[in-house]
């Protein structure tokens, strides 16, 4: 099915365009959901809503960008929405880090003590990436993240986010300034 | 080159291929920095755990799950939308009928109690506001236009 007769077949609420849709772009909004949430259950549930409101309002695609843009652009934008209106959601998510550093401490209790101490160490050193990148403001977290952890280039990052080529290149300048003040002085 | 430009290169995530010599001179630099080795370490297990739990194989039962969870949200709306509606509906007409019932009750209450007082009794409270006021429990602005006019009176 090419592009057009997907869009064609989701405005006229045909069921096969509609799972064509869901099995030829699942993928990527799965993956743009678990970039900014970090949390594959959520991940999945949020990828399930978004494909029930692209199929409620296809008839409000314009047609005048890609299908996947339009898809990156809804599924950042319930990311972002999801993590703000669950104010608990990040007590909670710290809460589930917190004991899996048990489970790791439960599951590998044959290991050396530094060998355990060094996967603790690692796994906070890689929640601190995400914990300063989650702290941006939204426009530089959503370009850093769909370059750095979705691989897309700044121009469809620009198309994604409606702004212009040196707008993206702007806030990934300033997401990056802003990334080393705050993770700098975690270090020392 | 400072520690601020090799910091500046690990965010980019400098491209071997594309750069074989700034390569090298950052692993020479973080073999000897403690502080960029750190900041290293952090960005590159940070965006290896970030980017760990991605998927590159589709979910075949997801487009079953979708079409349950739209039935069930379907369904949902269905019985509790209606129901949700009848309580606004009834509910405004009901509390504006209640608000006008006790504030019937009260307004009766202060004007019994008021032309039930002998004079001299009306009239010591007339001195006494602050005593009025503690007995009817009020002490918002209503209360105190009650109390001034009643004192005024
Ligand atoms: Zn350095």
């Amino acid at each position: 099915m090419t592009e057009a007769d997907l869009i064609k077949g989701l405005i006229a609420r045909d069921s096969d365009a509609w799972k064509a849709l869901v099995e030829q772009y699942q993928i990527l909004v799965y993956n743009v959901c678990y970039g900014f949430l970090q949390n594959s259950h959520d991940a999945q549930d949020l990828t399930q809503d978004i494909f029930i409101e692209v199929f409620n309002s296809a008839h409000k695609f314009r047609g005048d960008s890609k299908l996947s843009t339009w898809l990156y652009r809804i599924s950042t934008n319930r990311s972002l929405n999801f993590i703000r209106n669950n104010k608990k959601w990040r007590f909670w998510k710290e809460l589930s880090a917190f004991f899996s550093d048990d489970e790791i401490d439960g599951n590998q209790q044959s290991e050396e003590p530094f060998v355990i101490d060094e996967k603790i160490e690692q796994q906070e050193r890689s929640r601190f990436l995400y914990q300063a990148i989650s702290d941006l403001p939204d426009n530089q977290r959503i370009a850093f993240t769909l370059h750095k952890i979705e691989d897309l280039p700044y121009a469809e990052i620009a198309e994604v986010m409606n702004v212009t080529l040196p707008a993206v290149e702007s806030l990934m300048h300033r997401a990056k300034v802003n990334l080393r003040k705050r993770l700098t002085p975690l270090l020392k | 080159m400072n520690c601020k430009t090799f910091e500046e290169q690990i965010l980019d995530g400098i491209d071997i291929n594309k750069d074989p010599s700034g390569v090298k001179a950052l692993e020479e630099h973080l073999a000897q920095c403690s502080s960029c080795s750190a900041f290293h370490q952090v960005v590159q297990s940070g965006s290896e755990s970030m980017v760990s739990g991605r998927r590159s194989m589709n979910d075949p039962e997801l487009f079953d799950k979708i079409q349950h969870k739209m039935m069930d949200l379907e369904r949902e709306d269905s019985s509790t939308r209606k129901p949700a509606v009848k309580i606004v509906r009834i509910g405004a007409p009901f509390s504006m009928a209640a608000a006008s019932v006790l504030l019937g009750i009260w307004l009766g209450g202060q004007i019994l109690t008021f032309t039930a007082q002998p004079a001299q009794e009306t009239a010591s409270v007339g001195t006494t506001p602050e005593l009025y006021a503690l007995d009817i429990h009020l002490n918002d602005e209503s209360s105190e236009f009650i109390e001034s006019y009643l004192s005024g009176n």
